[in-house]
């Protein structure tokens, strides 16, 4: 099993979700409201390293 | 001996970051090497997506206003990602349905103590190969596959016998303000949204441990 991302991430606490729970990680990381499925910038560029890496070869 | 550390997922089926996050929550969950304890908890992203679709996902995306020259695009990125993890995503075959029964069936397997089974498998169903996973019949030859009692699963599905099941694991997420999937909340305490990196899955949970420990 691999892992395109492997660069640590800060573990900041941010705002509490609900009392008694907080939030920690990366707050942009992927996620899907509704049917809406977005895609950080972050993990765009990720894959376009890993195309460029690809023509490369 | 510690006792393992809870982690409570939320997630969806048809859900791809739910997928990518899995994968990357089982990475970290290697690096961090302790003991836990997963359980999966029903949301529905779009419960009032019918059941049987006549199209592909483009088509169905395009009926639900995305814009229709962005979404192959979107979509040739999250395979991309999903690559990245290992999983290889095929959207056309995707067979894009309601998920509520699929929800019913994780809780079956639960009360069979193999929940975590049932959930890998119905994502690798829905997303990798093509099967439907809306309808009891489907969802009982996908059970059976993995060894479940065919019969059984078509009678605790035609009775909805763990609505009220998925229904409560909705009405925590409401508690909690979940809003996306997939969500993790681990050790009751911490809330974890998206599919994060691995070692942000892993730093955290060893500093739950390094909490436990140090109250312990």
């Amino acid at each position: 099993m691999s892992d395109a991302m492997t660069a640590p991430i800060q573990i900041v606490p941010t705002d509490p979700v609900a009392p008694g729970l907080h939030l920690l990680g990366d707050a942009d990381a992927a996620s899907c409201v509704g049917e809406f499925c977005e895609i950080p910038a972050h993990h765009q560029q990720a894959v376009m390293n890993r195309r460029v890496d690809s023509d490369l070869i | 001996m510690s006792e393992p550390i809870k982690v409570d997922i939320w997630s969806d089926i048809a859900c791809p970051w739910c997928f990518i996050g899995k994968r990357k929550f089982e990475a970290g969950a290697a690096e961090f090497g302790g003991d836990l304890e997963v359980e999966y908890h029903s949301f529905e992203l779009s419960p009032d997506t019918p059941v049987d679709f006549d199209g592909s996902e483009h088509d169905y995306l395009v009926g639900r206003g995305f814009p229709a020259d962005k979404i192959d695009g979107m979509l040739d990125r999250v395979t991309g990602i999903a690559e990245s993890v290992g999983l290889h995503y095929d959207y056309d075959a995707l067979q894009h349905t309601n998920t509520v029964l699929a929800h019913q069936l994780i809780h079956y397997a639960k009360a069979h103590g193999r929940q975590l089974e049932m959930k890998e498998r119905l994502l690798a169903a829905y997303f990798e190969q093509g099967r439907h996973v809306g309808r009891v019949d489907d969802l009982a030859d996908l059970a059976a596959e993995l060894g479940f009692d065919r019969d059984d699963v078509v009678r605790s599905l035609t009775a909805n016998e763990y609505l009220d099941a998925v229904r409560a694991d909705q009405s925590r997420a409401v508690e909690y303000g979940i809003q996306g999937v997939p969500f993790f909340v681990i050790d009751g305490k911490y809330g974890v949204s998206g599919a994060q990196d691995a070692s942000t899955f892993a730093n955290l949970l060893t500093q739950v441990r390094d909490e436990k420990a140090a109250v312990a």
